[in-house]
């Protein structure tokens, strides 16, 4: 599929968002995977912008470094936002996109590219997202691929089935999750609704959470705080403190990434989701729609899902 | 693709639809490491994710834990029932209890068995060759409160499960070694306390590899072991602030390299601790 006039900064992206509400910094590994013997080699050429959580452009950072093949570089994000820096914000918390620009594009506005193309070029290597603190001598954090999302030129459907058995929730832990509604493209102004569902360990659904997560925005949503306020923490507690949230949209896709923090260690774990192609590679069209509304039914609607 | 690939895509195909006539669902299951050492200690997170592609089954799931050794040793297999929407956090010291074992480190390897009820409607609306796989999450923790989790980061290989072994034959994953890699994580030295990699193989066949820690950007070897790991068995190849302070100038930054990954996939899982502080683990 041809993709015209494309921007070429999204060809490979890393995005994320800070965590400096919960205390920490972030840094972001790099890197340029392509090899000289192969077909992608090339320079990437590095610039950054940021948008606010209700997906404001705060502004950008043009070109600022270039990764040769097979090189390597890490970034502070503070470096480049906060207080008196380029982006000049009040240090709250970003939704950051790196952009890494093949230089065979980087004087181009615009390319006529195969979808192919770009993802062969997204899937050439991982980057590494760490969150970090040094007055807790924490440093943790997870790896992805910031695949293209959200762009009606790409065609298909766009929904999302989240599915999380690592809901790790007490007096002493809680999980947040992450939302990003990310595009590669610049028109893209779709809010998400996203609800979510949290299941203790037996099967009993215990909480519904709804949560609009804006164009190129984020949303943090502390797991504790949603059983909380659904008066239903002491009893996730009791069954176990620990079970899966499910998350759904039927209109556009969220990145779902999680973050469970240890209060008294301030330890972190983080990991992103597994789309249902990992359980069933051949999950799609007709099948799917009719589960996923069958699943809104039962985990997004008045009926209880009972335990047995 | 090549015609040369088409045709051994339409083989592979043919012998599915030959050796599979009763329609049954093929399941591909998914390997992770285990640690219990140095206070160390890990959990399976588990579900039952078939209530989620058929919610209207009301069925449970029997979710089969294979142990392997580190050297590659199979102890058994300990089984639990999940009820629909139902999730389990399960110790694998519990497991490991089960089947009479001491273990400091090894592999455990997931095969989630739905009830017929799924298998017969997966048939009934997937594709012909259609398949299941078990997909899921490592959890590590200690008592000072460390916390992490980490998603399947390959299959488990050699083997395909609720089918018998010649159609299995037709449906396991092929698998091949992954060359060499380079981990696109740089790790920061400064309060750097020690930090692990842990190498999985995932393949039904020993390998041999070597794991190496580097500054960077010098790219001085700090520690290096090269070993063949057993089929399913794991390694842990460790640098420590010792090792640190033994590279003379302080490098700034880490970075792990794999000579040859003993699957396409199977990048090592890294620990790392700085100071006081509790480890994190991610896969590199």
């Amino acid at each position: 599929m041809l993709i015209e006039g494309f921007n070429p900064r999204y060809v490979k992206m890393c995005y994320f968002a800070t965590l400096g509400e919960l205390g920490y910094k972030t840094r972001v590994s790099l890197s340029n995977g392509t090899t000289a013997s192969g077909a992608l080699t090339d320079d990437l050429h590095v610039s950054f912008e940021a948008f606010s959580a209700t997906g404001r452009r705060l502004g950008a950072v043009d070109r600022f470094d270039v990764i040769r093949p097979g090189g390597f570089t890490i970034v502070d994000v503070e470096d480049h936002v906060g207080p008196g820096r380029a982006i000049d914000t009040d240090g709250a918390d970003i939704l950051g996109i790196f952009h890494m620009t093949p230089g065979r594009f980087i004087e181009r506005d615009v390319i006529d590219i195969e979808l192919a193309d770009i993802f062969a070029q997204v899937s050439v290597s991982d980057e590494y997202i760490e969150y970090y603190s040094r007055q807790w001598s924490v440093a943790a954090g997870l790896a992805y691929q910031s695949i293209p999302m959200n762009d009606p030129r790409f065609g298909g459907t766009r929904s999302t089935l989240m599915q999380s058995p690592k809901l790790l929730v007490d007096n002493e832990t809680d999980t947040n999750l992450i939302l990003l509604n990310i595009s590669t493209s610049p028109d893209y102004d779709l809010e998400i609704s996203f609800d979510l569902a949290f299941i203790a360990a037996d099967g009993t659904r215990v909480a519904n959470h709804n949560i609009r997560v804006p164009a190129y925005g984020f949303r943090r949503v502390s797991s504790r705080e949603v059983l909380r306020a659904a008066g239903a923490f002491e009893r996730f507690v009791q069954l176990g403190g620990n079970g899966m949230v499910v998350g759904f949209s039927d209109r556009g896709s969220v990145v779902p990434l999680s973050i469970t923090r240890n209060d008294r260690s301030k330890g972190l774990a983080c990991d992103h989701t597994l789309p249902p192609m990992y359980y069933l590679p051949w999950w799609g069209g007709e099948v799917r729609k009719a589960a996923n509304q069958r699943v809104r039914e039962l985990l997004f609607s008045g009926s209880p899902v009972a335990p047995r | 693709m090549t015609t040369a690939r088409s045709v051994a895509k339409r083989g592979v195909r043919v012998a599915q639809r030959i050796s599979n006539r009763a329609g049954h669902l093929p399941r591909r299951g998914y390997a992770h490491c285990f640690i219990e050492d140095g206070g160390v200690h890990s959990r399976l997170h588990l579900h039952h994710f078939y209530s989620l592609f058929l919610p209207d089954v009301t069925e449970p799931v029997d979710v089969h834990i294979r142990v392997y050794t580190a050297e590659g040793r199979d102890l058994g297999t300990a089984t639990r029932r999940l009820a629909p929407f139902s999730s389990l956090t399960l110790p694998v010291a519990e497991v490991l209890a089960e089947l009479r074992s001491d273990a400091k480190l090894g592999t455990v390897a997931v095969d989630v068995e739905p009830a017929a009820d799924y298998s017969r409607r997966l048939v009934e609306v997937g594709p012909q060759g259609a398949i299941a796989q078990s997909p899921f999450w490592m959890g590590y923790y200690d008592d000072l409160g460390s916390v992490a989790y980490i998603h399947s980061i390959d299959q488990y290989y050699g083997s395909v499960f609720g089918i018998g072994r010649i159609a299995g034959l037709a449906f396991r994953a092929r698998w091949h070694r992954g060359g060499a890699w380079t981990s696109k994580r740089l790790i920061e030295t400064k309060g750097l306390r020690r930090a692990d990699a842990f190498l999985v193989n995932h393949s039904p066949s020993a390998g041999r590899t070597t794991v190496r820690w580097l500054t960077h950007p010098g790219g001085v070897t700090l520690s290096e072991r090269t070993t063949t790991v057993p089929a399913h068995g794991a390694i842990r190849v460790s640098v420590t602030d010792t090792d640190l302070d033994r590279a003379g100038e302080a490098p700034e930054m880490l970075r792990l390299e794999v000579d040859e990954l003993l699957t396409g996939n199977g990048k090592p899982y890294v620990m790392v601790r700085y100071g006081d502080g509790p480890f994190s683990l991610h896969h590199g």
